[in-house]
């Protein structure tokens, strides 16, 4: 989420999701975690973590970010599964995307979530064989699921976006450029040499 | 710089689009004038015909159109708008993003052409189609559209293209093999199944061999030794994964066997690449991470629970993957010095590395076009990017170089020596006979030549003239190197016509030339000046021509008469005024000069056709002249006098509207002399203005704002010449 509000406050067209199968938050003991549906409002959330050990919230986090959650968007969402349920905000949340899988590029803060957006891909073309066939380039930053590194590590996504973004930009103003696709592995190749501690992988994937 | 025309194009376009998507029966109409509007485009206009696609790739590729029996309809029309873009136009540098666009939309259109063919046949039609579809399948490992450069390195570069081409494969593949399933839309899967037995040229046998061998050439591309990039890598097994669905019978084996036996370690890098070690390192990551992906999907999916013995077999790969995975990012990712293949690994590299060096031909520019006509282009054989490029040999002693080139002439194999200089000699015969290039051109016939000939003797009143040899009754006796001798026999070369520019090109090409005078007229030019033996000379020539003698202004004039009436477009006429007006108002005061010089040319220009010498209201002359005045009086001070008056005084037109614009200075306190000046300047030099300007005094004297100091200025210059 911390990706999410820094790409959306520098001017990107953003929705985050989770991959798992609800969401998961610290509890008030190790094995008594908070799990909450994909859809519950962050507010509720607020409510309920206000109820527990503010002291254990405030120490590991929690609290501050449910609260930063707040402000980015309604409610946490969960990424669009084909032939899944929808666990996700109604479409009139968004009216800058036309569609649940209208993006350019995806970026995941984790291996697992990397391998279930990939293996969701190749599961789309399998078994909707008819479907347009329409490029996304998917990325993984491997991020360590914890304050301060998630505050480095959305400034690391954010340079990379500006990287792809400058790039495409240039290659629909001048149709004489270097094509965009040809610069995509010299450009993380350039983006991982900056952040050698943020483990990076790629892949095109269709939809 | 899109020109405003092109921009209203697009504009239109854009609305065209949102009706037919908002409403499909007008598609049929949209596309129809879409189409030919895209094939009018001259070709250089990418814009436009990128907004053209773009419209037909959303209907066709994204489904904006969403009845299938409406795409199915229209289908067939795009084929002479792909074999205009793709067949016709193969030499004229084809565009990137254009052919792109292309691809895809023959991707999207394949199968709807096909049932088209099936049910409505026409074999002229088909045999266009197989035309183009052939031509793109047969690009699939080259650099298309991009010039090539050697097949190794050819492989990483038009990567969206390449993946384009690679769906266009998978399309083709899935339609020209039998379908197996029963699907309940008939748009979800064509194939040769539906052709029945009397069809009179889709023959079922020829098109399912012509798919299994384009299966074979994708199994064959991902089992290169040398490794692909990531987006050509995932875009085949994102394509493969679909035939595995649609095509199980043909496919499955093949691709389950090679997800099992993908290792990226064994490939080898590009051999002009090797510098380039951790974007090598990061391609092999990531293809280890797709199979990876792939084999979870496999296992998980129960793709493989048939069969216990290759299950087990995905599930130890996908561990030895995982630990492989784990074990490099504990190394770090970065470090390109981490070795991180064991010695049997080495082994297999070391044999295909041999295996290649013994037949090593390759050069990295081994393009057989010259990318530029000079000769760096004709014979660089090595990367763009190389130091050596940029290197200096003519200063190395003639000496030292004549034993460079015979220490590599000695070291050079034969056969690579006799490909280097085909490639050299294939590029420069291409230049030369290249039918888009500069040297395309005709010889106009003997006895053309003698008779304009004779026309230009006729005209010089018998002048000799020296001009090229084909023109001297002397036979060539002017023929230095008697190089010539065949060209003389052929006659006159005479360079083609250029084609005609476009508007917008036209007013590009017209701002650079605006844009250089002004340049040079920035820098000094030294001053011709005339003596006093040749003034009555020139006393004569400035009765006949305009500029006599070339000074740092003389390029206004020139640009002013260009304006006014050298240009017969208004459009362009308008984009020279544009440009003059913004350079003189940015300073005025030291460019009275020129701007008297302009508005004098407008107003003459105005006015000779007509039969009272008064410009019109909305006249080129009087939109300047306000501007200018504008532009000018707000920041006159008292020591500007001059200026001002010697412009009022040369301004070859002046009415109310340009005189009231005096007011301003006569009510303000500072610059009031200023303005009265000016005014008694005009009612004693300009009779036909004097009542004007009276006017404009008695407004300001009867004007209640004026404050006792202006009223009294005024009623002294009413008292002396309006007495009434």
């Amino acid at each position: 989420m911390e990706a999410h509000k820094v790409l959306k406050d520098a001017g990107y067209k953003v929705r985050s999701y989770g991959t798992g199968t609800s969401v998961r938050l610290p509890g008030p003991t190790i094995d008594q975690p908070n799990v909450f549906d994909f859809g519950t409002p962050y507010t509720s959330i607020l409510d309920k973590l206000n109820t527990q050990d503010l002291r254990i919230h405030k120490a590991n986090g929690v609290l501050d970010m449910t609260k930063r959650n707040i402000a980015i968007k309604k409610a946490p969402e969960r990424w669009p599964y084909f032939n899944q349920p929808p666990q996700r905000l109604p479409a009139s949340a968004y009216p800058e995307f036309e569609n649940e899988l209208d993006f350019q590029v995806v970026i995941t803060c984790e291996e697992r979530c990397f391998d279930s957006v990939v293996e969701d891909y190749l599961g789309r073309n399998y078994f909707d064989p008819s479907q347009t066939q329409i490029p996304v380039h998917c990325f993984n930053v491997e991020i360590r699921d914890e304050h301060r590194s998630a505050l480095s590590g959305a400034q690391a996504i954010l340079d990379l976006a500006n990287l792809l973004s400058t790039a495409y930009q240039q290659s629909l103003l001048d149709f004489s450029s270097t094509p965009f696709d040809d610069k995509v592995l010299d450009i993380i190749t350039e983006w991982q040499e900056h952040h050698p501690t943020l483990p990076i992988l790629y892949s095109i994937c269709y939809h | 710089m899109a020109s405003e025309q092109d921009k209203n194009q697009i504009e239109q376009l854009q609305e065209a689009e949102k009706l037919a998507f908002d409403h499909p029966e007008f598609f049929e109409q949209v596309l129809d004038t879409t189409i030919s509007i895209c094939l009018a485009t001259p070709l250089n206009d990418f814009k436009l015909q990128f907004q053209c696609l773009n419209f037909i790739y959303k209907a066709f590729h994204q489904k904006k159109i969403e009845s299938s029996s409406i795409r199915i309809q229209q289908s067939a029309k795009l084929i002479d708008l792909l074999d205009y873009f793709i067949i016709r136009n193969e030499e004229k540098s084809p565009n990137y993003m254009i052919i792109q666009k292309c691809i895809d939309i023959l991707t999207a259109s394949y199968d709807l052409i096909f049932l088209n063919m099936i049910n409505s046949p026409d074999e002229s039609e088909w045999d266009r189609l197989t035309n183009i579809k052939e031509y793109l399948l047969s690009q699939l490992t080259s650099s298309y559209p991009l010039q090539p450069y050697n097949p190794e390195s050819d492989l990483f570069r038009s990567i969206g293209c390449k993946n384009s081409i690679i769906k266009l494969t998978g399309k083709v593949i899935q339609v020209q093999l039998p379908s197996t399933s029963s699907s309940e839309k008939i748009e979800d899967d064509i194939s040769v199944s539906m052709i029945g037995s009397t069809h009179p040229f889709l023959l079922n046998a020829n098109l399912s061999s012509q798919a299994q061998n384009l299966l074979d050439s994708l199994f064959v591309l991902i089992n290169e030794d040398i490794i692909l990039p990531t987006g050509v890598f995932t875009t085949i097994m994102s394509t493969l994964m679909t035939l595995f669905k649609t095509r199980s019978k043909f496919v499955s084996n093949k691709f389950i066997m090679f997800v099992l036996a993908y290792e990226s370690q064994l490939k080898l890098d590009p051999r002009f690449e090797k510098d380039q070690k951790l974007k090598m390192k990061l391609i092999k990551r990531f293809n280890d991470r797709i199979d990876k992906c792939l084999i979870s999907f496999l296992l998980n999916k129960g793709f493989l629970a048939k069969d216990p013995g290759l299950k087990t077999r995905f599930e130890n790969k996908f561990n030895y993957l995982v630990e492989k995975s784990r074990k490099q990012r504990q190394g770090g990712i970065i470090d390109v010095d981490i070795d991180d293949d064991d010695d049997e690994v080495k082994e297999i590299k070391r044999q295909k590395l041999e295996a290649i060096q013994q037949n090593d031909m390759m050069f990295y520019n081994e393009s057989r076009i010259a990318r530029s006509n000079d000769y760096k282009a004709i014979y660089t054989l090595i990367k763009p990017e190389d130091q050596l490029t940029g290197f200096e040999m003519s200063s190395i002693p003639v000496q030292i170089l004549s034993s460079m080139v015979i220490a590599a002439l000695s070291k050079v194999t034969t056969p690579k020596l006799i490909k280097g200089l085909n490639i050299v000699s294939d590029r420069y015969k291409e230049l030369t006979s290249n039918t888009d290039s500069a040297f395309e051109g005709e010889y106009l016939p003997a006895d053309k030549n003698l008779k304009r000939k004779r026309e230009d003797n006729d005209d010089d009143d018998g002048q000799a003239h020296s001009r090229v040899k084909y023109e001297g009754e002397n036979g060539g006796g002017n023929d230095v190197d008697g190089i010539n001798d065949d060209d003389e026999l052929k006659g006159e070369f005479v360079v083609p016509l250029p084609d005609e520019f476009s508007i917008s090109r036209k007013k590009d090409q017209l701002k650079l030339i605006i844009d250089n005078f002004i340049n040079l007229s920035a820098k000094k030019i030294k001053q011709s000046k005339s003596s006093s033996d040749n003034a009555g000379q020139q006393q004569m020539a400035l009765q006949r021509v305009a500029i006599p003698n070339w000074d740092k202004d003389s390029w206004i004039k020139l640009l002013s008469r260009l304006a006014t009436r050298g240009l017969g477009n208004k459009d362009l006429s308008d984009c020279v005024r544009e440009t003059l007006f913004n350079y003189l108002k940015d300073d005025v005061k030291n460019r009275i000069d020129g701007v008297i010089e302009w508005l004098n040319e407008e107003y003459f220009s105005e006015i000779q056709a007509k039969s009272e010498p008064i410009p019109s209201p909305d006249g080129y002359y009087m939109k300047y002249a306000g501007y200018f005045l504008d532009n000018l009086i707000p920041f006159l001070e008292s020591a500007d006098r001059k200026i001002f008056i010697r412009l009022l005084s040369e301004l070859p037109y002046l009415q109310n509207t340009l005189i009231w614009k005096i007011k301003s200075l006569c009510k303000d306190p500072v610059r009031s002399k200023l303005g009265f000046q000016s005014l008694l300047y005009l009612i004693m030099f300009r009779p036909p203005v004097v009542k004007d300007c009276l006017d404009l005094i008695k407004e300001m004297h009867d004007d209640p704002s004026s404050d006792d100091a202006l009223q009294q200025e005024c009623s002294n210059y009413l008292k002396k010449y309006s007495p009434k």
